[in-house]
């Protein structure tokens, strides 16, 4: 049972952190440039364009709830379980979601490249 | 380094876009924030990035597709991230245990220095990774960004002076391969413009 719970904190960890990482994309991709806003209108305008944004604060929240729930999954599993599993799958939910919602061109090189940080993500926490 | 690159006709018969330089030059490149063509006109491509030929390999072309500014940014989200995580990392061994019935204890670390420190960098590592955001895509952040596990493993070394494994060393060449993959890629994912962000454009003009 305690298994059970384990993987259901690391399926909610996966699951709102890649949430949280497509709203903060999108929400950035909305708002535009944030080195180009900052020379034409100065870096107050920055600030209020970013804390204007609802999907921002969104995507803030569901980062917040990945944190909490990774914390609980720590406090139920080992360090050795929890931090590879929910890191290496962060990548590859990310990856797919960036495809689905976000429409990024995830071609063969991003491909490659978020296998070969999974697997270096892997062996660097496993051990 | 000058930018190769020339709009055409046709892209200049676009309304020019003022250029907030004070340096005023017209055509820039690998150096500059902004690459603006003679007529004014936005260009922001791997031709005119171009300060080196491309280098071919295994099949991938590895170039510059990123201005120096925006590489710097990719560098400051890895360097707060794991400074952050570093300087957390300290403050909690010298914290202690929180006991889990006793959750609220967790206030009392943040008159820690170290964690005080650590939060402050961990700001800063998220206003770096949403400037990262705004000019690049999240399949090309994350990756890239992902060297901030290696530079980890070298706090770890150094300054926290923890032991690193063989299979650590692999997982470090590991990521380091897949951070050079993407890097040498392109950064956007270039959308047809819709009528209404095209409305947009018309009236930032």
């Amino acid at each position: 049972m305690r298994s059970l719970y384990t993987w259901l904190c690391i399926f909610t960890t996966v699951c709102t952190a890649a949430a949280g990482d497509v709203l903060v994309a999108l929400a950035m991709r909305r708002i535009g440039d944030l080195g180009e806003l900052r020379r034409r209108h100065g870096f107050l305008a920055v600030i209020v364009r970013s804390l204007s944004s609802g999907v921002l604060f969104g995507g803030v929240f569901f980062m917040a709830i990945a944190f909490f729930s990774n914390l609980v999954g720590l406090s139920w599993a080992d360090l050795s379980v929890v931090g590879p599993a929910s890191a290496a799958l962060t990548f590859v939910t990310n990856a797919l979601a960036a495809r689905f919602f976000l429409h990024e061109n995830v071609d063969r090189r991003r491909w490659l490249a978020t296998i070969f940080v999974c697997c270096g993500v892997l062996l660097l926490t496993w051990s | 380094m000058r930018s190769r690159g020339r709009a055409s006709f046709e892209e200049c018969r676009t309304p020019p876009v003022p250029r907030a330089s004070p340096r005023g030059r017209a055509q820039l490149g690998f150096l500059d924030d902004a690459i603006v063509s003679r007529c004014g006109k936005r260009l922001e491509s791997a031709v005119q990035l171009r300060p080196w030929p491309p280098i071919k390999f295994y099949g991938f072309a590895v170039e510059v597709t990123l201005t120096l500014r925006k590489y710097l940014v990719i560098l400051s989200v890895v360097f707060f991230g794991s400074v952050g995580d570093a300087f957390l990392a300290r403050g909690m061994k010298h914290a202690g245990a929180i006991d889990i019935h006793h959750l609220t204890n967790v206030f009392s670390v943040l008159a820690n220095p170290f964690i005080i420190v650590g939060i402050v960098f961990l700001l800063a590592f998220m206003f770096s990774y949403m400037t990262a955001l705004s000019f690049a895509d999240l399949t090309y952040v994350l990756p890239a960004t992902a060297i901030s596990y290696v530079v980890m493993v070298l706090l770890s070394i150094f300054w926290l002076h923890e032991s690193v494994t063989p299979q650590r060393w692999a997982g470090v060449a590991f990521i380091v391969v897949g951070v050079g993959v993407v890097a040498g890629g392109p950064s956007r994912t270039e959308h047809p413009p819709s009528r209404v962000s095209a409305k947009a454009v018309e009236e930032r003009v």
